[in-house]
């Protein structure tokens, strides 16, 4: 059989006519590269490749596909046309169109001629090379506005969007679902465009509104609400990975050089500037560019631009313990590389660290040109205040540090020389102790102290330390112990001064070792290997970590130690733990030792950093970006990922793919790189369909694209493609408006259906893929919050400034505006499905655990804010129905029926049987009524 | 907003579980549980997994891999390269300890652990662990997470996301310990890509009262009666709200989870409340948060719990860099602990089904720390190279040893086990195949062993 195959294939190459080719370029490629390769390539399900005719005829675990000049005989049509039961193909996703089944069958017919086999990519290991099946892939094709489709119910299909929706369901035979009603209708538009419900007044000022662009009106109004930005500046963030701290290892922002700073108190003024971006209606392409290279943009725009730096400039920065590593620098670039081409270009682009991506047309040397673009742009601060005022505050800062350094550095000398004192009297102490051991029974302290003139404090903790003898780690008292207890005066005083000589000599060991390394910090030199070790940008400045790594100090020895630890200064490390040495007299117990002038001196010195506190200006405030080295450069390759195995160096650039071009694209010409990276991503069509499918899924709850950051083969394939590029066309057309593209598509017929259930659908398309009704959604963390302070009176509903803690009680701001640390732990969010800030999000997980539940029930928020309800109805209304009416209003947008209005009647009176001061019948029914679904779901 | 549909949920099983997982998804899980047992890949040794960190590096050198030549090499060169570590070492250092021979097998352990020692017999010891970065940082993510970096699901979640649970009442994955901040931070319990259901709950071990140890598990002004009366009313409301949508399963879902976290309020505090158990128990536990954390691990494997981590501390308490005598101090907190916990299982008849860990991010050098700013060089560097685990019941096999580290104990010499290797041989005991338990996101299926790992059949029973 095989020669046979090998002689039609070697015919069908070698007949075929330039017709044939230009045929199976047009159609049947790209046909194939879009139904067939997510599974038939290198993945071979079935052990079947499809991308050579030679593959085709080989076949996979059924045989042979192809049956060149017979579709009916052809395995491949077979299974496209559902001929048979048992193989239907594409297995996920839609069957052919009418007109592809024809094209494929045509092809058969003819000969099943594949031009030129010898450009498909072997998976040779020589290198790599994208196919043009690999170019033909959907999303990568350059944007085209498609016609509308024809539609039967014209009449529902207002819009061109609900052409795209409708002609899918009629495919169908499906109908829609009915129109929501207006009073879910507003709440939905509400929370999908500023997070909060509606008041009831605008229910019902929205109810009794009959002009045909009654609901027109209210988006426009939702449009203009400060709270949009909010809203939508939120998804982006999430996309962002934005958080205003790194707790302890997830950095950024772990800068702990320069300034007194705790890295957190300037990230939020990139979240303030995507927030009135949005509110803005900034044009995305501006929007992407800014966040990406707007410190290389035109003059006229630059400044208004840099916050969108924190994009990458809040990305993890490597300063702590791991500062040295070259891992860092790679890790750092790889977070960047990630955030760039999921949020932008919905591509996995760091699948390809440590080899060619296995499934998308983008290889390692693609990752590496990427990574020499932020390997080039380094961390980089930029002031927003006048020079002269960031100086004072630098100046004033200095004064600050160098008197707290100064007080630290009196008040050590102070303690050193109390310590001299009393080690010059050790031997009285011990004696002393001994007397008290001996006495039966024992003396009071205090007032043999008193008579011994001795200070009792220091006593006590010889007498407790001569007791102990298993915690002591040296040898120097073992003769001691046995004097102490037997053993004549004599033979003891003589040990005790023997042990006071030691314990003087350790003090002036010490003195000379700290005095040694106090030198050796000072006139170290870097390790010529450690000068290799680069850090980005700014954190240049942070070298600390490097010479205190590899910088030998000078020790006492061992034992010596002990003593110094035990009687002189105690150590607080892993090593020792914490606890005050017998002339340890930290803070005001120091006091008692000293003498008046040096008492002086010391408030003297406390006063006068008091003064300087009280009078620093407030620190300049600065942004948190990107700027180029000095000397951009590019990155080696890391072979099989691995940063201390590296291969040839790869210009920095864009991947191939996105190029577009055949050959290696261009290497970039300016400086690092990133203004000709954010003008190609803005031009690349992706970039449209990305976010075009990101605005989609936040209305729908479902993205056309249902993988909104992947969009390449191991992603979904959109549902709607066509109105994918429809709507991706018109943002691009309206100059790159988001606001327009809201618009358009809440306006929709589609986007107010009610989510009413209706069987033949639920049972043709149980997820709802199609669109036929509106998605039952939870609300999410975010919006659970601000919905509970916006309904009980609380919220306050000022845009932008620092971060809040979110769980104090005091902060009534939105949530957005909650301090977000890397770590965590932040109560409602962890608990509602808030996203790792640490990884560039795509859409939110819906989860249900008890533990929500333990929220409702028991947290302090919802037992505040019920509290807060309680009161704005009793101030709103005089009885108790009265009261339940508005609270229906308030929460639901709608009156109580008049068995709801009976039941809560009913809870409050046998609440009442029950109830304490501090929790109310209201109380406990308020609660009730925030918990219910009606309050916490979209319908 | 993207709901976990019991639709995904069969998708994910159907890449992640096979045949096996999604036939019992489809038969036994109610369509909104993600905490619903589920059946394994295949019979599995063991149901829970006790892991007890040490944090900050437990020295192999000075505790269970005895290394005589260190005496003959005291203070002088490593007669090899010196192997990348952290801070700048010096020469090799003899063990302070004395080390004595014990059980049936004659395993040399030192003085710092009399009373594990005492049931050397009962444990599995793999003496040739590898991990790759030498900071805490990273070696904390990696041993939890399986990549140094973090951003990716910890051991805990992969299990509770492959098994559920078996108490619907408790979290499936719990983490105990003094606190949440050390190195690491919340990263090494999170589920990061998983759904948060996974993610590990953090519990306080440092009191005994469990009204303060769980998040809004105490409810100080309304009695239960209370509680139960707006349940009923809030149950009611959500009823007709889910009759007037016609149908609604993501609200029958939370009306199932309120009930059940009504329920956790009663059982919650009872599983974390050590002061029920016995005197003599809490005797042979032995004192502070780490005792307390290992009975209190006991408890909720008792009741079903998939996996409970126990942290030693909430810094890197084991981080001797510059005097190996502070292993002394730790050492007395945890070995009479660790010895009971064992024992307790095996006396319960649970430690057969329950997996016991015990390590730390990495091992420490056999030479002296000497960078660092130390007051002594009497410490150790940390370790990637060869290190120690302590391993018992669930299936792996007793009074065994594994591997080997050279004559100074710094580098791994026979049968090396990877981070990786003991993450798969863990998922495997508990009848995981750990290159079929993925979970696809942004474009690859995700594995807790990345690419990696091997099971370590050797130590199998």
């Amino acid at each position: 059989m095989k020669p046979l195959y090998c002689l039609v294939a070697l015919l069908g190459s070698a007949t075929f006519a330039r017709a044939d080719s230009e045929f199976f370029e047009s159609r049947i490629r790209p046909l194939l590269a879009q139904k067939c390769y997510s599974c038939h390539t290198t993945s071979k399900l079935g052990d079947l490749r499809l991308d050579s005719r030679d593959a085709m005829l080989k076949g996979g675990k059924s045989g042979p596909v192809l049956v060149p000049g017979k579709a009916e005989a052809s395995l491949i049509f077979r299974a496209v046309t559902h001929a048979d039961e048992k193989l239907k193909m594409p297995m996920a996703g839609e069957r052919l169109a009418a007109r592809e089944v024809a094209d494929l069958r045509q092809w058969i017919d003819s000969g099943a001629a594949w031009p030129d086999d010898s450009r498909i990519v072997k998976p040779a290991k020589a290198g790599f090379s994208i196919s043009a099946e690999q170019r033909a892939f959907w999303s990568f094709q350059p944007l085209k506005k498609p016609n509308l489709p024809q539609v039967r119910d014209g009449g529902w299909a207002k819009s061109a969007v609900d052409r795209f929706i409708l002609a899918k369901l009629e495919e169908k035979n499906l109908a829609p679902a009915p129109a929501a009603d207006r009073r879910v209708l507003l709440r939905r538009a509400h929370y999908d465009l500023t997070g909060l419900p509606p008041t009831p007044e605008q229910v019902e000022a929205f109810a009794a509104d009959p002009s045909p662009d009654a609901f027109a009106k209210v988006v426009d109004r939702l449009l203009e609400s400060k709270h949009y930005g909010e809203r939508w500046g939120r998804h982006w963030l999430d996309v962002a990975r934005y958080a205003d701290g790194g707790g302890k290892d997830k950095r950024p922002v772990f800068l702990g050089y320069g300034m007194a700073r705790d890295g957190y108190v300037n990230t939020w003024r990139y979240r303030d500037w995507v927030i009135d971006a949005f509110n803005r209606d900034m044009p995305y392409d501006r929007f992407v560019k800014a966040q990406i290279a707007a410190d290389l943009m035109s003059a006229a725009e630059r400044s208004a631009m840099l916050p969108g730096l924190g994009f990458f400039g809040l990305g993890p920065w490597f300063t702590g313990d791991d500062v040295l590593f070259v891992e860092a620098r790679a890790n750092e670039r790889d977070d960047k590389i990630d955030a760039l081409t999921k949020g932008f270009l919905g591509l996995t682009v760091t699948c390809a660290r440590c080899h060619d991506h296995k499934y998308d047309p983008i290889s390692q040397k693609d990752y590496t040109s990427l990574a020499g673009v932020f390997w080039s742009s380094g961390y980089h601060e930029y002031g927003l205040a006048a020079h002269d005022q960031a100086e004072a505050y630098q100046k004033h800062w200095k004064k600050i540090k160098d008197q707290q350094a100064a007080i630290e550095a009196y008040v050590n000398a102070c303690s050193l020389s109390v310590a001299e004192t009393l080690a010059g009297q050790t031997e009285r102490y011990m004696m002393a102790g001994r007397k008290v051991f001996a006495a039966n029974p024992r003396p009071d302290l205090k007032q043999f102290a008193e008579e011994e003139k001795l200070d009792r404090l220091t006593l006590a903790r010889w007498v407790k330390y001569l007791a102990e003898p298993n915690q002591r780690q040296h040898p120097y008292l073992k003769a001691w112990d046995v004097a102490m207890k037997g053993g004549s005066d004599d033979e003891a005083r003589r040990l005790a001064t023997q042990f006071q000589d030691l314990v003087i000599s350790v003090i002036a060991a010490k003195k000379t070792v700290l005095a040694d390394n106090e030198q050796r910090v000072k006139s170290y030199l870097p390790d010529p290997n450690e000068a290799t070790v680069e850090l980005p940008g700014d954190l240049r400045q942070f070298e600390f970590f490097q010479y205190k790594q590899l910088l030998v100090q000078k020790v006492m020895e061992t034992h010596k130690h002990y003593v110094w630890l035990d009687v002189v200064q105690g150590e607080a490390s892993p090593d020792y733990p914490k606890r005050d040495a017998i002339f340890e007299n930290p803070g005001k117990q120091l006091l008692r030792f000293l003498p008046a002038e040096q008492k002086t001196k010391l408030d003297q010195m406390q006063a006068e950093l008091a003064a300087l506190e009280k009078t620093s200006p407030p620190e300049h405030p600065y942004l948190m970006g990107l700027a180029d080295n000095a000397k951009p450069s590019n990155v080696k390759l890391a072979v099989r990922g691995n940063v201390h195995t590296l291969g040839e160096e790869v210009p920095r650039g864009l991947p191939a793919i996105l190029a577009g071009a055949e050959a290696d694209p261009q290497p970039f010409k300016q400086g690092s790189g990133r203004l000709e990276l954010a003008e190609s991503i803005v031009r690349h069509p992706l970039t449209a369909r990305v976010i075009a499918n990101r605005v989609w899924l936040h209305h729908f709850g479902r993205g056309i694209v249902a993988s909104p950051s992947n969009f390449g083969v191991m992603g979904e394939r959109p549902s709607h493609p066509e109105l994918l590029d429809y709507l991706a066309s018109r943002l691009v057309e309206n100059n790159w408006s988001l606001k327009a593209l809201h618009r358009e598509i809440m306006l929709s017929s589609v986007y107010q259906l009610s989510s009413q259930p209706m069987t033949r659908q639920q049972a043709a398309d149980p997820g709802n893929v199609l669109l036929w009704r509106a998605n039952f959604r939870r609300l999410e963390a975010e919006a659970i919050r601000d919905s509970l302070l916006f309904v009980s009176g609380a919220l306050d509903e000022r845009v932008g400034g620092p971060p809040l803690e979110l769980n104090a009680a005091a902060n009534k701001k939105r949530t957005v505006y909650a301090r977000l640390r890397r770590s965590g732990g932040e109560g409602i969010l962890d608990l509602f499905d808030f996203p790792d800030p640490t990884l560039s999000g795509d859409q939110r997980s819906v989860t249900n655990v008890p533990l929500q539940g333990l929220f409702f029930l028991n947290s302090d928020l919802m037992w505040r804010e019920s509290g807060r309800l309680v009161e704005r109805l009793s101030a709103d209304a005089a009885d108790d129905a009265a009261r339940i009416h508005r609270a229906y209003r308030l929460l639901y947008g709608r009156q109580a029926t008049e068995p709801e209005l009976r039941r809560g009647l009913a809870f409050l009176s046998a609440a009442a049987a029950d109830s304490t001061e501090k929790a109310k019948p209201w109380l406990q029914y308020a609660q009730v009524l925030l918990s219910s679904g009606e309050f916490l779901y979209l319908n | 907003m993207r709901k976990l549909t019991r639709r995904d949920a069969l998708r994910q099983a159907g890449t992640g579980f096979g045949i096996a997982g999604l036939a019992s998804m489809l038969s036994a899980a109610p369509p909104d549980n993600p905490w619903a047992p589920r059946q394994p890949h295949f019979a599995p040794k063991a149901k829970h997994v006790i892991f007890l960190f040490l944090n900050g590096g437990l020295s192999q050198i000075d505790s269970f891999d005895y290394k005589p030549k260190l005496n003959e090499y005291d203070g002088k060169p490593l007669p090899y390269q010196m192997p990348r570590t952290e801070f700048a070492v010096g020469n090799l250092m003899r063990s302070p300890f004395s080390f004595k021979q014990y059980g049936q097998n004659g395993t040399w352990v030192s003085e710092l652990f009399p009373h594990t020692a005492a049931i050397v017999d009962k444990l599995c010891i793999i003496r040739s662990m590898q991990s790759d970065i030498p900071n805490h940082g990273p070696g904390m993510m990696m041993m939890n997470t399986g990549n140094s970096r973090g951003g990716r699901p910890s051991m805990g979640s992969w299990i509770t996301y492959g098994l559920g649970t078996l108490n619907q009442n408790l979290p499936g994955y719990v983490v105990l310990g003094p606190g949440a901040t050390g190195d690491g931070g919340n990263s090494r319990w999170s589920s990061a890509f998983l759904p948060a259901v996974y993610q590990g709950t953090f519990v306080s071990d440092t009191v005994a009262d469990p009204q303060k140890q769980i998040a809004y598990l105490a409810n100080d002004r309304l009695s239960r009666d209370q509680q139960r009366r707006q349940l009923d009313l809030l149950n009611g409301l959500n009823r007709d709200y889910i009759e007037r949508l016609q149908s609604a399963p993501e609200l029958e879902a939370t009306i199932q989870s309120m009930e059940t976290a009504f329920r956790m309020q009663t059982e919650a505090p009872d599983v974390f409340d050590t002061r029920k158990e016995s005197e003599t128990t809490i005797a042979r536990y032995g004192e502070g948060e780490f005792a307390r954390g290992c009975l209190m691990a006991r408890r909720m494997v008792e009741r079903g719990v998939r996996m409970v981590q126990v942290y030693y501390g909430n810094s890197n308490d084991w981080d001797q860099h510059a005097d190996i005598m502070g292993h002394k101090v730790h050492a007395g907190k945890s070995d009479r602990a660790i010895a009971a916990l064992i024992t307790d299982l095996e006396e319960r008849g649970l430690l057969d089904e329950t997996l016991v860990l015990i390590g730390s991010e990495f091992g420490r050098t056999p030479v002296v720390n000497l960078g660092g700013f130390r007051s002594v060089h009497n410490g150790r560097d940390h370790n990637v190279h060869g290190f120690t685990y302590l391993l018992a019941g669930g299936g792996v096999k007793r009074g065994h040893i594994h591997g080997s580290t050279d004559d100074f104990g710094f580098k791994a010499a026979e049968s090396p086990v990877h981070v990786h290797d003991l993450h798969a041989t863990a998922l495997h005991l508990l009848g995981l195949d750990h290159e079929k338990l993925t979970y696809r996101y942004s474009g690859r299926d995700f594995r807790l062993t990345d690419v990696e790992g091997r099971v370590v059949k050797e130590i199998i029973v």
